[in-house]
């Protein structure tokens, strides 16, 4: 166990570095010049500076402090250097440290992350379990129709909703709020609902199949009451898929956030990566995705290590 | 094959999911001839108005018949939720189920490549496609493809993963089949159900996926019209003019559960331990 | 009078009551809502803005929507309240030298930052050294061209010199990219001061409660507001706590939850509603730059011809534009400069009123024939097909829809491309496209139009000279208007600017962009500068 998690974080590495050269080339393979950007933004009230005003002078400086003069190789390896101290460099247009600006988002999306997905997880095993106990019946039928809606439901429709149902109408909740735990309650229902909806469809279906496996059926035919059989084993065998699922689903959620964090006006990195992609903002996106590259390594690491307590005969090799 | 076909056939759930699912393709490929107005055609005095015998599902903030765009809107959506899918599952199941299978550094590669891609987010990789290739079907297309071939690719792998370990697969490679000959007929079908009902949610989230980049004005150029980005559009008529957003999501939801209950349909007619134990509880069937 | 009339002539009605309230600014400037009754102090307000700001430092960054929030914390040297009316802000006097390179100005004694030092001499040298510091990254050092630097000649009277004439020194100083901030804040708070300015304005920075709630709070101290504000000591509003929302949808929900006082762009589509109910007020400021529109490439492509480019003009409906895109919250352009421009020329509804018959004569005289099995025109065999180049997004991505639709229907195709701000200024430096997107926010006429239309400003990078015009009239003129001092005399080259425009249907003006924001009936007296931006100093809550 032991060897398997020094071997499993060890590959991790390379997953990040793959990330870095990524999102670094994509960075750099897409249109417009982030020193233009930064100097001949137009919208202001006053003049900012036109192109041609923009001296030799003034734009060689601004390249340099940014430090986009230098070859690109040696501007990767500048990055990855910092990085690995954990100096993830300060953005182009605030100015601020990109590792301070990611800690003030960072707690909103993982309050709003963990809410969604705690709620979606226990959601979906509860409901799928229960469609597959009454496996071909109205119950059944009613729960994977709502399951079925909320798969097809895009995430800021369904918080529009919410918030006019359980905010206008009913004033359950706030608008606009972002701090205690009912400012979370909608936009956790907003995210988790189609991850809870995939949960259960797929807790049903493989618990309908295991239902029907031979040990389960050896284990009812021994007397062992219909609930017991179902929790003790078929269950911890359907959460395999499940567990899959919850780590994919974890990628799908920064993209989810972005959605809810911007129809909730919350802060949160989802928002900040892509209003900073949109801006040429080098360092926070680069910032954001190797963050986001770390957590999805721990957490698929953590699920690897479940496959092993749902089902002992998966061994770590 | 003919007889998989029959069971599907007699499949009450399985026939409704088609015959939902054939409407839709029907109106989408015949729009043209079918549809009652042009769906780029505007009437600005026409703008708004409750659905009517002579607009059934009323008509947008230019003018143009909801019903008519929504024909021409499920080509789109239906596209891309198809075509995407496909370019993720056929990648995902052959390098899901090489790594499974073989193990060793083989997996180890496949799925370090593979966790390059997941770990980096979708949205980013989608805004970046859009952003370097500029924004398009086509696109949009691969972006959402290429970004679910690992989430196919693991599930694959952990159903394989579990199920090489079963008894009668352990048996039938000590019996020496080969490799090929076990995965397609121990492995695969063990895959094959979770496959086959992620692979249909998956349609539903490419049809949403391509939803969320029209929210985030990345979406098919106008005049085109597309249920995601429809609304999108609608959504601040939410309590002005609520036939803008009822009927592109209705149709959005429909076909998404008409491609779920034919998954489930294909899944329960090919899964032999499935029909076996279904056998054995009803009798009659 | 036809329906169709009674909303024309009512919208007319009520831009002139805009234009009014504006250029009557000097007097009671336009407030929003029954001033009935004495000011109450007292009370919070919750401000929903529908952007996501990064940068505060107002001698740092420039936005146009950021200037909103940053002119409730920083006051500047001097207020513009006409084209040519400049009164005292912190300074109180200032001498102008004959060949406008030296601006002498006496500054208020009693002045002060929010974390208590005073307001002098030093602080404006210093201001204007930081801006000009390549370590600043300020992106205002457009706004001090050819400086020679700044003399304190007592503690409290300073002189501005530069190399060459600057014409529009005082009003960019009013225009919000040069007010003081404290010297000792500046060092104090280093890189965390683009979130926490500090200024002398009539609310200060109290915290940020997360990324996207700012808390301002009344500045006890305040008294210099500006005479025409008619109140110069601390706000009445106790605090002003900014929520930064992007979905409109949400920011509305908040309006009608109560959760909010003020809300910048309540959804176009519930506009109507709020207006007709009595417990909401909405306030609709026009932009005071260039319309926006499409300008028409010069350089390639059938925009090249003029009857090409006058069709595209005549086929298009200003009105539809305003009416089913912004549900009225907009005007139609009236000329390539806003209605709330002093250098205003009203042309459009002239040369171009919407007359779709009379495209399609132009084009046929032109050569170009409709084919009726495609319903597109040719000429030699080639189809009349456009690429509009434009970013993707509300509203651009609507605009573009509908136009394409009119335009369509004068046997016009026009292509639409949606993309990023990035790609798409990208495809504007190649030239690649006929129709293209402007509109500009700026104050003075010399900055819309030299930028825009001179031969020297053809886009790549920030020159704004889309449609590639190469003109040695236009660009005589525009260079006389540079020069000039005397106001009247600009406004005729400038009109004549706007003439030569439309002579040459070099752009199709469509819409007036403008700032629109909601609040309850109970919020009193927020007013508008010149530049329509919401100034909260004297507003107070009606309990």
């Amino acid at each position: 166990m032991g060897s398997f998690l020094l071997r499993r974080l060890w590959t991790g590495i390379p997953v990040l570095l793959g990330v870095s050269v990524l999102v670094f080339g994509m960075l750099h393979f897409l249109p417009g010049d982030p020193v233009m950007m930064m100097l001949t933004q137009p919208g202001g009230q006053a003049r900012p500076m036109l192109a041609s005003e923009v001296s030799d002078d003034l734009y060689k400086r601004m390249q340099q402090q940014l430090g986009l003069d230098r070859p690109l190789h040696e501007q990767f390896l500048n990055f990855l250097g910092r990085a690995v101290r954990g100096d993830l460099g300060s953005s182009f247009r605030s100015d601020l440290p990109v590792a301070q600006t990611i800690a003030r988002n960072l707690p909103f999306t993982l309050e709003l992350a963990a809410a969604a997905l705690s709620v979606s997880i226990a959601a979906g095993v509860l409901f799928g379990t229960l469609a597959a106990l009454r496996h071909r019946t109205w119950a059944d039928t009613a729960l994977m129709a709502v399951a079925v809606s909320g798969v097809s439901m895009p995430s800021f429709w369904l918080g529009l909703m919410l918030l006019l149902v359980f905010a206008l109408e009913l004033r359950w909740f706030p608008v606009v709020a972002t701090q205690g735990w009912r400012a979370l309650v909608l936009p956790a229902a907003a995210l988790g609902f189609r991850a809870a909806a995939i949960i259960a469809r797929l807790v049903r279906s493989s618990l309908i199949e295991t239902l029907h496996q031979d040990y389960v059926r050896t284990a009812r035919a021994k007397g062992l009451p219909g609930t017991g059989v179902v929790l003790r084993h078929a269950l911890r065998n359907s959460l395999i898929p499940v567990a899959t699922v919850v780590g994919l689903q974890f990628g799908n959620l920064l993209g989810g956030a972005v959605i809810v964090e911007s129809v909730f006006g919350r802060p949160g990195i989802g928002q900040l990566a892509v209003q900073a992609i949109l801006e040429k903002d080098f360092p926070v996106v680069q910032g954001v995705v190797l963050l986001t590259a770390v957590t999805y390594v721990i957490v698929n690491l953590l699920i690897d290590i479940s496959y092993g307590w749902l089902d002992p005969r998966v061994r770590y090799r | 094959m003919s007889a998989l076909l029959r069971r599907l056939v007699r499949h009450p759930l399985a026939s409704t999911g088609a015959l939902i699912l054939g409407v839709f393709l029907v109106a989408a490929v015949f729009a043209d001839a079918l549809a009652p107005y042009r769906p780029e055609a505007v009437n600005a005095d026409r703008a708004l108005l409750a659905p009517s015998p002579e607009h059934w599902m009323g008509t947008d903030r230019i003018g143009r018949d909801v019903l008519s765009r929504i024909m021409h809107g499920g080509q789109l959506s239906l596209r891309i939720g198809l075509i995407s899918v496909a370019i993720g599952a056929t990648a995902g199941l052959l390098l899901g189920g090489v790594a499974g299978y073989r193990g060793g550094w083989i997996d180890d590669a496949i799925m370090r490549v593979l966790d390059v891609l997941l770990a980096f987010p979708n949205i980013l990789l989608a805004l970046a496609v859009v952003g370097v290739a500029g924004p398009g079907l086509t696109n949009l297309m691969i972006a959402v493809g290429v970004a679910s071939i690992p989430g196919f690719a693991r599930l694959v792998r952990g159903s394989v993963l579990s199920a090489r370990e079963h008894d009668y697969v352990v048996a039938a490679q000590a019996l020496g089949a080969s490799g090929a000959r076990v995965f397609r007929l121990h492995l695969l079908p063990n895959v094959f159900a979770p496959f086959l009902v992620y692979a249909t949610l998956n349609v539903a989230l490419a049809i949403l996926n391509g939803s969320g980049l029209s929210y985030l004005g990345l979406g098919p150029a106008p005049p085109a019209s597309e249920w995601g980005l429809m609304l999108s559009d609608g959504r601040a008529f939410l309590r002005r003019a609520w036939w803008l957003t009822a009927f592109p999501g209705i149709a959005i939801m429909l076909a998404v559960m008409a491609i779920n209950l034919l998954g489930d349909g294909i899944r329960d007619v090919t899964d032999p331990k499935l029909l076996r134990a279904r056998g054995g509880e009803r009798p009659r069937s | 009078m036809s329906k169709r009339q009674s909303t024309r002539f009512a919208l007319r009605g009520w831009a002139a009551a805009i234009a009014i309230a504006v250029v009557a600014a000097a007097a009671p400037p336009s407030g929003s809502g029954p001033a009935a009754g004495a000011p109450q102090p007292g009370g919070r307000i919750v401000w929903v803005d529908s952007r996501t700001h990064d940068n505060f430092d107002a001698n740092v960054n420039v936005s146009r929507y950021t200037a909103w929030i940053q002119n409730q914390i920083y006051d500047p040297l001097v207020w513009q309240i006409d084209p040519d009316r400049f009164v005292p802000g912190l300074a109180e006097s200032w001498q102008v030298g004959a060949d406008r390179t030296t601006y002498t100005f006496k500054l208020r004694k009693d002045a002060t930052f929010h974390d208590g030092m005073p307001f002098n001499a030093q602080a404006v040298k210093f201001m204007f050294e930081r801006i000009l510091d390549p370590e600043t990254k300020s992106r205002r050092v457009g706004e001090l061209p050819n400086y020679g630097g700044t003399d304190v000649v007592d503690p409290y009277t300073v002189r501005v010199r530069f190399t060459k004439p600057y014409n529009q020194f005082l009003e960019n100083l009013a225009g919000g990219g040069l007010p003081p901030a404290s010297p000792a804040g500046v060092r104090a708070r280093g890189k965390d001061f683009a979130r926490l300015p500090v200024g002398t304005g009539p609310f200060f920075v109290k915290e940020w409660r997360d990324e996207k709630t700012m808390v301002l709070e009344r500045n006890p101290r305040y008294k210099w507001g500006p005479a025409f504000l008619k109140h110069a000591n601390p706000p009445y509003l106790e605090e002003i706590v900014l929520r930064f929302v992007t979905e409109p949808t949400t920011r509305l929900l908040a309006l009608e939850t109560g959760e909010t006082q003020f809300v910048s762009y309540p959804p176009e589509e519930e506009i109507e509603r709020l207006r007709r109910n009595a417990n909401y007020q909405v306030s609709v400021q026009v932009e005071s730059g260039l319309v926006q529109n499409f300008p028409l490439n010069f350089a390639s492509g059938p925009t090249r011809e003029l009857p090409v480019r006058q069709a595209l003009n005549f086929a298009i409906s200003r009105k539809r534009v305003a009416q089913l895109v912004f549900f009225n919250t907009v005007n139609p352009a009236r000329g390539p400069l806003s209605s709330r421009n002093w250098a205003f020329w009203r042309g459009v509804d002239n040369y171009f009123p919407h007359d779709p018959l009379r495209a399609g004569r132009i084009l046929d005289e032109a050569g170009w024939k409709l084919n009726p099995t495609t319903k597109i025109r040719e000429k030699a065999g080639q189809p009349l097909r456009l690429r509009l180049v434009t970013a993707a997004g509300f509203p651009d991505a609507k605009v573009a829809e509908l136009a394409q639709a009119m335009w369509r229907e004068a046997g016009i195709d026009v292509r639409v491309e949606l993309m990023s701000d990035a790609a798409a200024r990208k495809r504007y430096e190649e030239g690649t496209f006929e129709i293209g997107r402007l509109g500009l926010g700026f104050f003075d006429p010399d900055s819309v139009l030299y930028g825009s239309y001179h031969s020297t400003m053809i886009e790549g990078g920030g020159r704004w000279n889309r449609g590639r015009i190469v003109s040695r009239d236009l660009d005589a003129m525009l260079e006389a208007g540079r020069i000039s001092t005397n106001t009247a005399e600009r406004r005729q080259i400038y009109q004549r600017v706007q003439k030569w425009l439309l002579d040459n249907a070099a752009i199709v003006p469509v819409w007036e962009h403008t700032y629109v924001f909601a609040s309850p009936a109970t919020l009193r007296n927020v007013q508008y500068n010149l530049r329509g931006q919401p100034m909260f100093h004297a507003a107070w809550m009606a309990k």
